[in-house]
């Protein structure tokens, strides 16, 4: 009977032993995760978010890292509220494929209201681009698309309409310094 | 509280006597809920790419399943001498599909958030898939292991037992993880496209299934299995070796995330990359062979002492003994009997083969109780095989020209299927003339034979892809 008891309590601890490792990866990562602040990110120097992709972040940004993942060439950053996200990826299309893409995902989202007609823009390092703006409730932004050498970089800014008003301009400059290497 | 786990019945290979019996136990309880909640989090995470493409992921759960169906029974045959309960297998293959990996992702993704925040963006491009998967997996898969241990103590036997499930434990996250991987590939490719599925089944479970979290987590089962099995040894020492195992496991998972050789890829370009794989994955597929190597002698040589220690050739004599070692010894002793007396005579000398694994098997666990319920299921296959005329159902074989020349031209088909020709017929011929001069046939005449027929199986489906590619 001892024995048994013994053996029995040896399970429950071994087996709560063994919940706790699993909970502690599981619930105790995120939870460091949590409570961890963004990184902040230089607003000078430029940001390699993919292999062959790069941007100078607007000034205060933080790297929103549960919405980046440097492998898939993704980054999100914040400027007060503002949400900033980069995304480099092969694309074998042309621009304006890569701008009717993102273009469809922007207005299947929710509460799109109206999104203007593409207009080309230029990145200072002289990379051609289209792009767009959008309106939605409380919410507005625009997205811009660069293609260069198959690599292709998408960027969507959107925010309130307050916050997106104020940081227009340095937002603006930022998308303007993405830079794509040609891939040899 | 009057709960025994049941101790190993001679004859029997239950683990409990009943569900009530198992129910008393709070690991079964524990591992329920695990398993039901990893269930979810994997219907949460996937449930929408599944919605979206359902074509794809049955696609992906077939092909998988074929793939995970060929390495059950690979291990199966690593763990013929001492087979564990299937439901314990399942176990170990449930809570690696569902409570590791789903689990993982929840880890991993924090994991690499938090190195968002404390690293720079390249160094987890680099480095996070190097650093998330063996540390979270690692240790997830890991904490399976123990669970099986706490489920069913009695069962681990010897290091290998520890092998076997920690295989187990690593395919099921092997498979699920392929499959998420699939799905993912389709949603990339941007409709519910069988394409990327396919692609993801010759890459992962092709290129890269051999030296995958099977092979990992079976290392860090033989130190979880060390730990359990010498109660002899210190704490320090049991727990050390444990920690090593999973150590080493991290070091091949690692060796084969990290990006250690890309330098080398951006040279040599695709072929370049392949070989770095291959080389990568051969480090990690050798090491375990050799590992696995001492462990199958130990549990053999466990397993044999007690039967020479009979001297009873009626039992088991010397030579079938020694036939009981490996997988290709236990096919040489069936062959000769299917050379001397056909398909009925190799059926008796398996049943032989297996009675005496599990008298073995029940003498080293039960002793003389153990002789005592398994000696009539011995004696039976032993009277089976008297029947056809077999005395001794050794793995004894010649060399021969014949057999070799047979195994050489099998290499052919790989050119020319017109040369399955010569295997077959030097197989009939062989046989043939074995049987009339009552001697025994060279076993890479049969070697050969199934070679040859896989290159010309190969060869036509080869064939075939290539004509649906023009078409």
């Amino acid at each position: 009977m001892a024995g048994a008891t013994t053996a029995w309590r040896r399970n429950l601890v071994g087996s709560l032993a063994v919940v706790a490792g699993v909970l502690a990866l599981s619930l105790g990562l995120p939870a460091i995760d949590d409570a961890l602040p963004d990184a902040t990110v230089s607003s000078t120097e430029p940001l390699e978010f993919s292999g062959n992709a790069s941007v100078v972040p607007p000034p205060d940004a933080t790297v929103v890292a549960e919405q980046t993942s440097p492998d898939q060439g993704v980054v999100t950053m914040a400027v007060d509220g503002v949400r900033y996200r980069l995304t480099a990826e092969s694309f074998p299309g042309t621009l304006q494929q890569l701008a009717d893409r993102i273009r469809d995902q922007v207005r299947n989202v929710a509460g799109i209201q109206a999104i203007s007609p593409d207009q080309p823009v230029t990145s200072a390092g002289g990379i051609r681009g289209l792009q767009a703006t959008f309106v939605a409730e409380n919410r507005t932004g625009w997205y811009t698309v660069y293609l260069r050498g198959g690599t292709g970089v998408t960027a969507v800014v959107d925010g309130n309409d307050a916050g997106v008003t104020e940081h227009r301009a340095e937002l603006e400059t930022s998308v303007r310094t993405v830079t794509i290497d040609e891939l040899t | 509280m009057s709960v025994e786990q049941a101790a190993p019945v001679p004859g029997r290979r239950r683990v409990f006597d009943s569900w009530s019996a198992a129910a008393r136990w709070p690991a079964v309880w524990f591992f329920v809920a695990l398993s039901i909640a990893g269930v979810v989090i994997l219907g949460i995470a996937f449930g929408p790419a599944i919605a979206e493409s359902p074509a794809a992921f049955v696609l992906a759960v077939v092909l998988f399943a074929i793939h995970g169906a060929v390495f059950v029974a690979i291990i199966r045959t690593v763990d013929w001498l001492e087979p564990e309960p299937r439901w314990l297998f399942a176990a170990a293959i449930i809570w690696g599909g569902f409570v590791a990996s789903a689990n993982a992702l929840r880890a991993n993704t924090a994991l690499e958030s938090i190195l968002v925040k404390m690293t720079s963006l390249g160094f987890v491009r680099d480095w996070a898939a190097a650093i998330e998967g063996p540390t979270d997996e690692e240790i997830l898969k890991t904490l399976g292991i123990v669970m099986i241990v706490l489920l069913a103590r009695r069962q681990i036997n010897s290091v290998l037992d520890g092998v076997v499930y920690g295989a187990f434990v690593g395919l099921g996250f092997q498979e699920i993880e392929n499959i998420t991987y699939s799905l993912n590939a389709v949603a990339a490719a941007g409709d519910d496209s069988l394409g990327a599925v396919v692609q993801t089944f010759v890459v992962r479970g092709l290129l890269a299934g051999l030296w995958s979290h099977t092979v990992y987590s079976a290392i860090a089962g033989a130190g979880v299995a060390y730990a359990v099995l010498h109660r002899e040894r210190s704490w320090f020492n049991r727990i050390g070796v444990a920690l090593g195992a999973l150590a080493l496991a991290w070091l091949m998972h690692f060796l084969w995330n990290s990006p250690a050789a890309a330098s080398l890829t951006d040279y040599a370009g695709a072929y370049g990359t392949l070989l770095v794989l291959f080389i990568k994955g051969l480090l990690i597929l050798g090491t375990f062979l050799i590992l696995l190597h001492f462990f199958r002698r130990d549990e053999y040589e466990g397993l044999a002492g007690p039967l020479e220690s009979l001297r009873n050739p009626w039992t088991a004599t010397h030579n079938e003994i020694v036939a009981l070692r490996g997988w290709r010894s236990r096919g040489r002793a069936r062959w000769n009997a299917y050379v001397y007396g056909g398909v009925r005579a190799s059926s008796r000398v398996r049943a032989l083969q297996r009675a005496q694994a599990d008298l073995a098997v029940g003498m080293r666990d039960n002793g003389e109780a153990g002789y005592a319920a398994r000696l009539p299921e011995l004696q039976r296959a032993r009277y089976g095989v008297a029947q056809v005329g077999i005395g001794d159902a050794d793995a004894l074989h010649p060399s021969t020209i014949t057999g070799w020349v047979s195994f050489v031209l099998a290499f052919g088909v790989l050119f020319n299927p017109i040369f399955l020709v010569a295997p077959l017929g030097l197989l009939i011929h062989g046989v043939a003339r074995a049987r009339s001069t009552r001697q025994r046939a060279d076993p890479r005449l049969r070697t050969a034979a199934v070679l040859a027929l896989v290159f010309a199986l190969a060869y036509v489906l080869s064939v075939i892809a290539r004509a649906a590619t023009l078409t």
